[in-house]
């Protein structure tokens, strides 16, 4: 049997030919097509029901549904907070401090591949941009967007820490913001690398975890966290955390996030704030178009 | 917003399913859950009341398998550039064993159906299961992925050829079937030896 008549025959078994069609090619069907097609069909549906045995645990749902409410409750906690006035000096000063790091002493390195081999002590500390402690490493971090808490109970400078933290450094790769994050574990060298969590970094991670080149890899955040080290502590992995929004000072209930009445948050002004976005990428398959909203299934546009 | 949740909510299943069974690395099937379900929500005034709102999620959760897999940098094996010969040969002995009762083949062969499901194309495995599991038409796979209709019919047709053609040869292999002439046979016909023999 060809393609094309292949193709034909699951129209007719899909119940997808027009009745006129339908009616011609079973005109045409000899018994013995007809038991195979049937049993075919039967085939198929039995791989349908296996495929389509598996129920939604409610984890699953209620990490949904409560990832969505951190959004949402970021959004709108932050924006009542800060209002319009004080979002505007907030920006000034995001963007000054990302200047600093990325721009100090040398322009973002931009790469091509993203190295994730294992290095020696002694290259760890001139890779670094930032040598000077716990604060300017959290500020490298901070400064790449990442919603992350570096060492939250300060263990690292504790004097039983196994680790010392070396240095950081920001790196522009394919547009992406990767931090590292450089450590001496009881004099052997071990990185931390910080990537968004979906990109072409992240896809690098991915493909040396694979590899068995990475020793371990934690979703963190908005960030994906890897380990690379010949004899990296299993607690290395442990010192970042998510963070949390600021609390509110309104008295606002602890649990259920609120949002203010109606569809939208909005600012001591009364102003609309706008959730933050999210990448628009519902369109990855081609043929976008761009016109109209709906279509003739019915289906709007995303 | 719970309004809308509540909304979402009587799709968890086909999203969560759909999600498992195309998303390559399983453990990201939660994230791509969520992530759907934050889209549809972020999105939620794009879609126009008295359309097809399910067809509209799972456009949405679509797109996001699309990226979660992309990113796991998984290539699939190249089954869907497979030339006409390497499909299965309809008249290959234990061809039929597979379709005569394929409850009892597929539970023979157990989690190899998910495994090989998994090898077909990313988009194959969307098109069997928009059509064969949730039950979409031709049109609007067609409107959800932006494919022509026609695409849609190569799509399933190629993706179930392989998908059989990846159990056919696990149960040969395994013995599930009769893999030809000189294997050993299947155990009626030895039964109706014995019976001629004696008798």
């Amino acid at each position: 049997m060809n393609r094309r008549t292949d193709e034909r025959k699951w129209a007719y078994l899909d119940g997808e030919l027009s009745p006129a069609e339908a009616a011609d090619l079973d005109q045409a069907l000899s018994s013995e097509e007809r038991a195979r097609f049937a049993s075919e069909l039967r085939f198929e549906r039995t791989v349908a029901a296996k495929l389509s045995d598996a129920a939604c645990p409610d984890n699953s749902w209620w990490r949904a549904k409560a990832s969505l409410q951190r959004r949402r409750a970021g959004a709108g906690r932050f924006a009542a907070w800060m209002g319009w006035r004080a979002a505007a000096v907030f920006a000034c000063f995001a963007v000054v401090a990302a200047a600093a790091v990325f721009f100090r002493p040398q322009a973002p390195t931009k790469t091509e591949h993203l190295p994730l081999q294992r290095d020696t002590l002694g290259t760890l500390k001139t890779r670094a941009q930032v040598t000077d402690g716990l604060p300017s490493a959290r500020a490298v971090v901070q400064a790449a967007a990442f919603n992350v808490s570096l060492d939250p109970l300060n263990s690292l400078e504790a004097a039983e820490s196994p680790y010392r933290l070396l240095g950081a450094r920001g790196d522009d790769f394919h547009g992406e913001l990767v931090v590292r994050l450089f450590f001496d574990c009881s004099g052997a060298p071990a990185e931390m690398v910080l990537v968004p969590r979906a990109g072409q970094a992240a896809a690098e991670v991915g493909r040396a975890v694979a590899a068995g080149d990475l020793e371990s890899c934690r979703q963190i955040g908005n960030a994906l966290v890897a380990v690379i080290g010949s004899s990296v502590p299993s607690g290395l992995v442990q010192i970042i955390d998510e963070t949390s929004f600021p609390a509110p000072d309104d008295g606002d209930a602890a649990g259920a996030i609120e949002i203010p009445s109606g569809e939208s948050a909005t600012d001591a002004a009364g102003t609309d704030i706008e959730a933050p976005d999210v990448p628009d990428d519902s369109s990855v398959f081609p043929n976008e178009d761009p016109g109209s909203t709906t279509n003739d299934a019915g289906i709007s546009a995303v | 917003m719970d309004d809308f949740l509540e909304n979402v909510e009587k799709y968890r299943d086909q999203l969560y399913r759909f999600a498992l069974r195309n998303v390559w690395d399983s453990s990201f099937v939660d994230d791509v859950l969520a992530s759907a379900v934050a889209s549809a929500y972020e999105n939620r005034h794009k879609f126009a009341p008295g359309t097809n709102f399910r067809a509209w999620l799972f456009k949405i959760l679509i797109n996001k398998c699309f990226v979660a897999n992309r990113e796991t940098m998984r290539v699939p094996f190249p089954l869907d550039q497979a030339p006409e010969d390497r499909l299965v040969d309809e008249n290959a002995p234990g061809y039929r064993d597979m379709l005569e009762d394929p409850e009892e083949f597929l539970n023979q062969c157990g989690d190899e159906v998910y495994r090989a499901f998994r090898r077909i194309s990313l988009v194959q495995r969307t098109c069997i299961l928009l059509k064969d599991v949730e039950g979409f038409s031709y049109k609007e796979i067609a409107e959800m992925l932006e494919i022509p209709m026609a695409t849609v019919m190569t799509h399933l047709a190629r993706g179930r050829a392989h998908l059989r053609k990846e159990l056919f040869e696990y149960a040969r292999q395994r013995g599930i079937v009769r893999s030809g002439a000189a294997a050993v046979p299947r155990l009626e016909v030895i039964a109706s030896r014995k019976a001629k023999e004696a008798g």
